[in-house]
Formats: C-alpha cells, sequence, structure tokens
C-alpha cells in the first residue's frame, strides 16, 4: 500500500470518522460524520443533513442512511 | 485509508436505493448494477423531475422497467426512507 | 531567445505555503484562508477558510479544508478580503 505524503493525501487519512463538510458543485451543503473516501474522492456519510449553502438557510432534508457523494461532484470538504 | 465508498454500493445490491442526479432530478429503484464510474442500472423505477414552470414547481414521474443511467450525472446515492 | 520564465507556477504555489491566499473559482464563489498545501492536480488545503459567493460572506470555518483543484481558476498569494 502506498503512502501519500501529499497535503491532500495526509489531510483525506486524518478526516476520516470526523464531522465535516462537503459541498457538491450544485452549491448543496452536506453535514454528517464522514465514513470513507477514495482516490476519486468519492464520500461516504452518515447522520447528514443537507442544506443550501449555509445551514442558516435551514435543512432540506436529513438521511437516516448512509450516503454516497460522488467524487466528481465534491467541491471542497472540510473539518467542521 | 478505510472501505471504499463504492462498498456502500455493493451493499445495496438488489435493494432499493435513492439516486440524486446533478439537474433537478431524483430515482428510486432497485440497484442490479454499478461499475466505478458510478454508471447504474436501476429496475422497477421511478424517476421525478423537478421544473420551473411560469414560475410555479411542476413534478413529473416516470417509470420504468429498467433503466440505465450514466455516472455523470449522478451525485448522491442513498437507501430511500419510505417505500 | 526564449522567453520562457524562470519561475514555475508550481513554486510560486509552494512559496506561498502559510500564508494566506484567495482561491478564485469558476463561478462566483471565492475562498480566503492560510495555504497549508497542494498536489499535482492543484487540489489545495487551506486551513480557517472563509467562503464567499458573489463578494458576499456565506460560512467561515475553523480547521483544514480540502478544495478540488477542479474548479479553481485563480490562486492569489496573500489574498484580498472581498470588499466590503
Amino acid at each position: 500500500m502506498e503512502s501519500k505524503a501529499t497535503a491532500s493525501g495526509s489531510f483525506l487519512e486524518n478526516i476520516i470518522g470526523k464531522p465535516v463538510y462537503v459541498k457538491l458543485f450544485s452549491g448543496i451543503l452536506y453535514q454528517g460524520k464522514l465514513e470513507s473516501i477514495d482516490g476519486f474522492m468519492n464520500v461516504t456519510m452518515s447522520q447528514v443533513s443537507e442544506h443550501y449553502e449555509a445551514e442558516e438557510n435551514g435543512t432540506l432534508h436529513k438521511y437516516p442512511s448512509e450516503v454516497f457523494l460522488r467524487g466528481s461532484q465534491v467541491l471542497y470538504i472540510s473539518e467542521k | 485509508m478505510s472501505d471504499t465508498p463504492l462498498d456502500l454500493l455493493k451493499l445495496n445490491l438488489d435493494e432499493r436505493v435513492y439516486v440524486k442526479l446533478r439537474d433537478a432530478r431524483e430515482l428510486v429503484g432497485t440497484l442490479q448494477a454499478f461499475d466505478s464510474h458510478c454508471n447504474i442500472v436501476l429496475s422497477d423505477s421511478k424517476e421525478t423531475i423537478y421544473e420551473l414552470v411560469e414560475g410555479d414547481l411542476k413534478t413529473t414521474e416516470r417509470f420504468s422497467e429498467m433503466i440505465f443511467v450514466r455516472g455523470g450525472l449522478v451525485a448522491l446515492v442513498t437507501t430511500p426512507e419510505d417505500e | 531567445m526564449s522567453s520562457v520564465s524562470e519561475i514555475l507556477p508550481l513554486e510560486v504555489i509552494d512559496k506561498t505555503i502559510g500564508q494566506e491566499v484567495t482561491i478564485l473559482l469558476k463561478d462566483y464563489r471565492e475562498f480566503f484562508g492560510t495555504l497549508v498545501g497542494f498536489d499535482d492536480y492543484v487540489n489545495v488545503v487551506i486551513e480557517n477558510a472563509v467562503e464567499y459567493l458573489e463578494d458576499q460572506e456565506i460560512k467561515r470555518f475553523q480547521g483544514k479544508m480540502l478544495l478540488t483543484g477542479n474548479n479553481i481558476a485563480m490562486l492569489i498569494p496573500g489574498g484580498k478580503p472581498a470588499s466590503n
């Protein structure tokens, strides 16, 4: 297993299991616990709430099951 | 790195899934197949299309026995809440 | 005769590590924060980011953020917060 010495690689390794924000290009913001991530930046999250741009705009939806988000749509992944 | 996200899709094979597409569209169906591009095949699916028509939100539904969804359009996949 | 610059673009980004930076995306979105690192795809890690949409601040973050290189149009070392 190769180890990534890149800034992005270390960030992703350290963030698994933590509460994160993931925003997609559409502007939709997902908040939840990061369960897994792969090299394409596909992501799975649990306890997810969905908002438009920011939490202050209200909750669009809450997902009770684990959610898969497609890497090519990801704008950013941020620690909470 | 932990299990791949695509494992979540694998776990859902033969189960009902909810797929949100990049544009204002949602699908619910039984996951028959998928690949690393997120191309997806659903059976017994309902597609919901949201449109703005003269300022009003219009919802259209379409049913298919079998539908192929190109991975490029997929934004989110999860299990549906009620059915 | 060759007018190719001696300074490589990725070196400029490298020199900005530790400093504040403004990142402009392809749409009307901007991020301002401290540059922690980047990779070959110009995915960028910034700290304590501020997110702007159409020149309005919409969110402040604590900790680190990975911004995907896909949508990055410009990186401005030193940066400029959006004007009031």
